[in-house]
């Protein structure tokens, strides 16, 4: 229970206005303190200015008179005043029986004209006493002390009026902050929910709750994403797994055909080593495959971290071209190489982005009829380095620009021509691994142009 | 020369073997790996070829007892693991050479080849003669029946490969490795068309073509 976000969030806030109750609680109480003894000094002061002023007037003896009606109307259990002579001496006080302790005589004993405050706490008051000295001239001294039972009393009930609501807030706030925190994350216990589907492998559906909150709703605009791509992938695996299937078939197919045939019956030994001589090369294609598949799939998970050499790439495509220049000429295709300038220098791996050229080149010249062209072309701009590849080859439908660098895919014309339709994804992967670009612009019957982008290496 | 041969599959060890002994070598042969380190203790070898994954001891496991007992045999390891970290961790067992599965058995001859010839210092020669065709590679000279043939740079040094190994087949992997250096044989045959042009470059009528298409596996030259 205490585990979960609704809970942990509500017990946070809860100590977060505990604490900002007490400091509350500490800034009131003690300002209302100050505030009602400040209240009790007035009074006391304003009254020793009454008997400062009787004095002044009508002289000690009516001073003394005034302390004895003072004595009979006030309550003399909350309120005492005394009157001090030259000699400390205790000359008029009101009834002292309810008052056992009280400070010795006129302190402190140098003349000051100002009165000032004492505070006297004992076990025998039920409240703390507030105590006023005024000197009256040089010969008398008034003294007025008061119980400050009222302020007390002021400051019980403040405490327990905020006791009371400070408990009855917490309440409230604890179980409404609760269900609030709870209420806010549905949201969350909905996207868990589909991800409990999504993991039980039911990807029919996707979370349509719609949340209050902007960060629940994006949440579960990334589950729905990711569901999407989880299906597009299953389907891509679905794709590849049936092309493999067909194309390990075929070759499979092929050497048992052969060997089969030559089983039944007699063969000349010629016809045993052109069987022998087949099944190597069923096998290499095979192997070659397979191998490629391991590649993309390593590329792809970033398993193969490229090693992060400076790799010419003019000189890479000098190399390609020169190797595929024969072949062209065989095929009676124009091979034109040009590099405008040298060296274009990228980080990455060399073995990896020769075959990349290579590929490209390899495609090219297969793709271009007699008599066609292919160019390939290296050069560079300020942070990127560009290789087109041009043929006048048979071309490719647009809607397929993009799913021919999928796995085994290949174009219907190309099903007769040798190869396995792994080529462009390899092409794909190593180039991405390398940060960099490759697409394909082409028209059919007119040629296709294949670039690649790589970021330059900086120096 | 005599070959260890640590295999436990029946087939594989047997056509390695029949390709040794066709290259004239003998050959011992353990299926698994406590018997393989027991020979490579008890008899003397030129070369031990040992798959990694065998069943009593691996391969590994016997290479670092050789090497613990300090038998300097040459070892190539043979495995079907392909990635980077399990060569370089054959390698620093103490293996000379390591192969990939499924291989081409002329590259295992190839290789048995280069790494005798390493580990016995025999120089490669500076020049070489097959019937009527001689090369010289200090001078950069080929010469047919008395007549100067010229070559480019790498067909030049595509008739060197094939010459030096002359009488085995190499294949066309081989051939892109060591010549293009290559590690992948692309689909059209840059290879084939590369051979063609050599033999139109050597040829002589009446003579033997010298260089020949083994059919699926690669390109031998020879008087035949």
């Amino acid at each position: 229970m205490f585990q979960t976000l609704a809970a942990r969030l509500t017990l946070l806030y809860a100590l977060l206005f505990c604490l900002l109750a007490l400091i509350v609680f500490t800034v009131v109480s003690k300002s209302l303190e100050v505030r009602l003894l400040s209240m009790v000094d007035l009074e006391l002061r304003e009254e020793a200015e009454e008997f400062a002023s009787v004095l002044n007037v009508g002289g000690l003896s009516v001073l003394q008179e005034q302390v004895r009606l003072e004595s009979e109307s006030e309550d003399v259990e909350e309120i005492f005043i005394r009157i001090f002579d030259a000699e400390q001496k205790n000359i008029a006080s009101t009834n002292l029986q309810a008052w056992p302790v009280l400070p010795v005589g006129r302190e402190p004993a140098d003349q000051v004209s100002d009165g000032w405050f004492e505070t006297l706490s004992a076990p025998v008051y039920p409240n703390a006493v507030r105590i006023y000295t005024q000197p009256l001239g040089n010969d008398y001294a008034f003294q007025m002390g008061k119980l400050m039972a009222e302020k007390e009393m002021l400051m019980a009930y403040f405490r327990r009026v905020f006791a009371v609501t400070f408990i009855a807030v917490l309440l409230l706030g604890v179980t409404i902050g609760f269900y609030v925190a709870r209420g806010a994350l549905a949201g969350v216990q909905k996207v868990r929910e589909a991800a409990d589907r999504i993991s039980c492998g039911d990807m029919t559906g996707e979370v349509t709750f719609q949340d209050r909150a902007d960060e629940i709703n994006s949440l579960i605009h990334s589950v729905n994403h990711m569901q999407q791509k989880i299906k597009s992938l299953i389907q891509e695996l679905q794709n590849v797994t049936n092309n493999i299937a067909h194309d390990l078939r075929s070759p499979i197919t092929r050497m048992r055909g052969l060997a089969e045939t030559s089983l039944t019956g007699e063969q000349a030994l010629e016809d045993y080593r052109e069987l022998a001589g087949a099944v190597v090369e069923e096998c290499d294609s095979l192997v070659g495959m397979i191998n490629a598949m391991l590649e993309i799939a390593e590329t792809d998970a970033g398993l193969r971290e490229a090693p992060k050499m400076a790799v010419d790439l003019a000189n890479i495509v000098d190399d390609v071209g020169g190797l595929f220049s024969t072949v062209a000429e065989d095929k009676g295709v124009d091979l034109q190489v040009t590099i405008t300038s040298a060296p274009l220098l990228v980080q990455g791996d060399r073995s990896r982005l020769q075959r990349v050229v290579a590929n490209l080149l390899d495609n090219a010249i297969k793709y271009t009829p007699e008599g066609g062209k292919v160019a390939i072309h290296a050069g560079a701009e300020t942070e990127y380095i560009l290789i087109t590849i041009a043929d006048t080859g048979i071309g490719i439908p647009p809607e397929e620009h993009r799913t021919i660098f999928n796995r085994f895919y290949r174009l219907d014309q190309s099903r007769s021509t040798p190869g396995c339709g792994l080529g462009l994804s390899l092409i794909q992967a190593v180039v991405k691994a390398h940060g960099g670009m490759v697409w394909v612009e082409s028209e059919v019957g007119q040629g296709s142009v294949f670039t690649i982008k790589l970021p330059r290496k900086q120096t | 020369m005599r070959v260890l041969l640590i295999e436990d599959d029946d087939r594989t060890a047997g056509f390695v073997t029949k390709g040794y002994n066709q290259a004239g070598y003998a050959v011992d042969r353990a299926a698994n790996g406590v018997d393989g380190l027991f020979m490579a203790t008890h008899t003397r070898y030129d070369i031990a070829v040992i798959d990694i994954m065998l069943p009593r001891l691996d391969g590994l496991a016997v290479i670092e007892k050789l090497r613990e007992q300090n038998l300097s045999l040459p070892i190539i390891i043979v495995s079907a693991k392909k990635s980077i970290d399990d060569r370089i961790l054959g390698l620093h067992s103490g293996s000379d050479d390591y192969i990939v599965k499924p291989f081409a058995f002329s590259e295992l001859l190839a290789r048995t080849q280069a790494l005798l010839r390493r580990v016995n210092q025999i120089a490669e020669p500076m020049t070489l003669q097959v019937d009527d065709l001689s090369m010289d590679f200090g001078r950069r000279k080929v010469v047919r029946a008395g007549k100067e043939i010229n070559l480019q740079q790498r067909e030049f040094s595509l008739l060197e490969y094939l010459m030096r190994n002359q009488g085995r087949v190499v294949s066309k992997t081989m051939i892109m490795e060591h010549v293009w250096d290559y590690n992948f044989d692309p689909e059209s045959n840059v290879v084939e068309s590369r051979i063609c042009r050599l033999r139109e470059k050597i040829y002589l009528p009446q003579a033997s073509k010298l260089i020949h298409t083994v059919r699926g596996v690669g390109y031998v030259l020879e008087k035949r």
